[in-house]
């Protein structure tokens, strides 16, 4: 019986320690969402090197970002 | 015995699980905030005996920056009749909220809430949110977002018995 408590105790400690690294933004605190930090294009250089990296492992050039249908024909 | 003891722990642990994070929003019947308790940029203007609306807003927020002159119409219309509007922004930067006042002049009095704390104890639960206290400094309707007319409409409706009342 007390190990089925001890037990029960570890899985509650678990469940509080995962639920304590949730944050609710608040809606005054949005800001720091709309921060020009927060953009995923905010380096060219970074984004240039990530599109490098994508088509050199995909070998896909172009594959991202160009028109077209992807057949290779044009 | 233990067992009970463990049943006590384990539902506070829970409740404390369930209810963090909630927030309440102030009341109707609630006072005004004592201003001095916060941290302000900029001058908060005499509101005693004032119908006051304390508009919640940020430079990051489209619909507050729609909705000024709108409330600023309202403002110029009934200032002569005691209404005050009041501005708290929640910008976090100093030079966001002075090159937002300088780009675009809500037409009211506004103040930056520096510290967010004035923000946490009025704990608006949209952006923008207005609070609007009677002259006695009782908080009577509190307003989520601005949809237009609707909004400014419905604003007159509250706002206009509480100007008739004496101060």
């Amino acid at each position: 019986m007390i190990k089925r408590q001890r037990f029960l105790l570890l899985f509650l400690a678990a469940v509080a320690l995962v639920f304590s690294g949730c944050q609710n933004v608040q809606p005054w605190e949005k800001g720091l969402l709309a921060d020009y930090t927060m953009r995923a294009d905010r380096d060219a250089m970074h984004d240039a090197m990530s599109e490098h990296i994508y088509f050199s492992r995909e070998a896909s050039s172009g594959g991202r970002g160009v028109g077209a249908s992807g057949c290779g024909c044009n | 015995m233990w067992s009970v003891k463990f049943r006590n722990v384990g539902s506070v642990v829970l409740l404390g699980i369930l209810t963090a994070g909630l927030a309440l929003a102030l009341e109707p019947g609630d006072t005004l905030p004592k201003w001095g308790d916060f941290e302000l940029e900029g001058k908060v203007p005499d509101l005693e005996g004032k119908v006051v609306m304390v508009d919640v807003w940020a430079s990051w927020c489209a619909p507050c920056k729609a909705s000024f002159p709108a409330y600023a119409k309202l403002q110029q219309e009934w200032a002569d009749q005691g209404f005050v509007i009041l501005g708290i922004s929640v910008d976090k930067k100093s030079k966001d909220y002075a090159r937002f006042l300088k780009q675009t002049p809500p037409g009211f009095s506004t103040v930056r809430d520096v510290s967010q704390k004035l923000a946490a104890t009025l704990k608006p639960p949209a952006m923008p949110t207005s609070f609007i206290f009677g002259r006695d400094g009782k908080l009577r309707k509190v307003h989520k977002g601005y949809r237009g007319d609707r909004t400014v409409e419905l604003l007159r409706s509250e706002i206009e018995p509480l100007l008739a009342e004496s101060p």
